[in-house]
């Protein structure tokens, strides 16, 4: 309970600091808000009058404890280039990119956690050295281009699905699903491949050590060693890696929306950025900041369920 | 770090990242062809005996585009790292050496930012300073600066109270020249192998912020720019978006082999 309550704490801790900074860092940018909300047509008077009541004029930190409030309570501002509030803006997108997030890392575990065992359990045959060279190709291959080659090779020449014909999950959701298989793909292999060989080199070192023996020469079958007590301790490296990749699933998918045309989070913040449309741009960095503050308290949970020497060596 | 303890890995990554190497500096030189100038009469040209990757929807060499391009992006990854290390050194120094409350509130800090993933860190900094070569260099540098801070802290705090240190201590030593004669030296091993990480995060990083339009811009050439150019042309000329892919897989598999080779040997 304790362990859980300092994490917790942490992670309020970095979630205010996460918030201080990007507010700041948004707050600095050369330009007013109220001219470019109104134009720079606009009279001086017009502009101060917003600038109020924006509350523009008031102390940053003030302004910070404000924006922290609205934004906890759901008002987002008003999207300079839609003219709408950014709240109704990100409702739409966020489903999408959440989904092509989860569906990524369910593809992961469903790769990554089977090969893993597999390749360490025959780490000396020839098709699991055969694995450890397409993995270190995999590895290198970035999201996007994974995504070009997949669109290339069952978009344009196999035809099993229409590059750029994203459909909306509101229309039909299983043909949105169906859309969203190969992003998910392109994603999910380079993380796959790493986590693999994670689990792999993992299970392979808890494998000398002198409980596996003691296990053995009680008369365990390799079956029972590797899954009831080499697999647990093996995990956790590996769930802090699965960890760390869920959030960069969640970054990730910026590039990966902009290669199959996905209407999601990544490519609003991307064309806010290039337009300056900095309300929503600030909305989507600090939402998808928090959720991966978010991941790692949950990870950080994990831990002493699978292993308790965690959670001893912290309250010591 | 021995000869003999070298593995297969370490070669085929030393020997593709000279290869490159030679490509970068073929770039400096001078490229076959004007890596800017257009013709029209050989837009998406296949490759031939005179352009052997071809021609972009320009009409330019893609071949002279690719050495401009893996110049810039090496150029990119090599500032990217040194404002990390620079900054990072610095603060890991002061940090690691001293420790206390200054330590304390800026590791915090430092956590803060490292639970940011990479990406997203840089485009907030893209979005203060505007698109551009320069702009991303920097915006990567400061992305950087905590894990590099990070990773010399913690050398520093392992040697701050060994035995050498407490020796030139009391032989009257500055804490500066402790800090930057005597323990920075030590943190070498350490500081090779996360710059080798550190360059391939770069090369990934550049070539991301690239494609998604928000790095290098044009008519200037950059892996990922020229990658997000050759999407749109992937039915018509599938070649182009290849040979700038797989030029960028062999640049970022020779830092991965390396690094990989390179912790081998050190837990060895």
């Amino acid at each position: 309970m304790r362990y859980g309550i300092r994490k917790g704490m942490t992670m309020i801790i970095t979630i205010l600091m996460v918030s201080l900074f990007v507010f700041i860092a948004f707050s600095v940018i050369p330009g007013d808000p109220a001219t470019q909300m109104l134009g720079t047509n606009a009279t001086s008077e017009k502009v101060n009058a917003l600038r109020e009541q924006m509350g523009l004029n008031r102390p940053l930190i003030i302004r910070y404890f404000q924006w922290v409030h609205d934004f906890v309570t759901g008002n987002m501002g008003v999207s300079y280039s839609y003219h709408m509030p950014v709240k109704t803006l990100l409702a739409e997108k966020l489903p999408i990119t959440l989904t092509l997030s989860l569906l990524s890392f369910l593809m992961i575990l469903l790769l990554s956690v089977p090969l893993g065992i597999i390749t360490a359990k025959y780490y000396d045959r020839y098709f699991a050295k055969l694995f450890d060279i397409i993995n270190q190709l995999f590895m290198a291959i970035p999201p996007f281009f994974t995504g070009i080659l997949l669109t290339y090779l069952f978009g344009l020449l196999l035809r099993a699905f229409t590059p750029g014909g994203f459909v909306s999950y509101k229309s039909n959701f299983g043909a949105f699903l169906a859309y969203m298989f190969f992003p998910c793909l392109s994603i999910a292999l380079p993380k796959a491949a790493m986590s693999m060989r994670m689990l792999k080199t993992s299970v392979l070192s808890e494998s000398k050590l002198d409980y596996v023996r003691t296990a053995y020469s009680r008369g365990n079958k390799t079956d029972q060693v590797l899954y009831r007590h080499v697999l647990r301790n093996a995990l956790l490296p590996v769930i802090t890696f699965l960890g760390m990749t869920l959030a960069d699933i969640v970054a990730g998918s910026i590039v990966i929306e902009q290669v199959f045309s996905i209407p999601g989070f990544g490519r609003l913040l991307i064309s806010s950025i290039a337009n300056r449309d900095y309300p929503v741009a600030q909305a989507i960095i600090a939402i998808i900041a928090g959720i991966v503050v978010v991941i790692n308290f949950m990870v950080d949970i994990l831990y002493p369920l699978i292993d308790p020497r965690v959670k001893q060596h912290e309250n010591q | 770090m021995k000869i003999n303890k070298m593995n297969g890995k370490m070669y085929i990554g030393a020997i593709l990242l000279i290869l490159i190497f030679l490509f970068v500096l073929w770039g400096i030189i001078g490229t076959p062809y004007d890596p800017k100038a257009m013709d029209a009469s050989m837009r998406l040209a296949k490759a031939s005996s005179k352009h052997i990757m071809g021609c972009d929807q320009f009409g330019r060499d893609i071949f002279s585009r690719v050495l401009i391009g893996i110049r810039t992006t090496f150029t990119i990854a090599l500032g990217t790292n040194l404002i990390g290390v620079f900054f990072g050194t610095l603060i890991g120094a002061l940090t690691g050496y001293y420790g206390g409350w200054i330590d304390q509130i800026l590791m915090r800090f430092n956590d803060a930012i490292l639970s940011f993933p990479s990406i997203l860190l840089a485009l907030v900094f893209i979005a203060l300073m505007g698109c551009g070569t320069y702009q991303i260099m920097i915006a990567m540098g400061i992305v950087f600066v905590p894990s590099y801070a990070r990773i010399v802290r913690s050398e520093f705090m392992k040697c701050r109270n060994r035995e050498y240190v407490q020796s030139v201590r009391l032989m009257g030593a500055s804490d500066l020249r402790i800090m930057f004669i005597h323990i920075f030296p030590n943190t070498r091993q350490t500081l090779i192998a996360s710059l080798i990480i550190g360059f391939n995060n770069a090369v990934l990083c550049e070539a991301a912020m690239s494609f998604l339009g928000l790095g290098v811009q044009p008519p200037d050439a950059s892996l990922g720019l020229m990658l997000s150019d050759a999407q749109a042309f992937l039915f018509s000329a599938p070649l182009y978006a290849l040979t700038v892919g797989i030029v960028m897989v062999l640049l970022i598999l020779s830092f991965a082999l390396l690094s990989d080779a390179i912790s081998e040997v050190y837990h060895a």
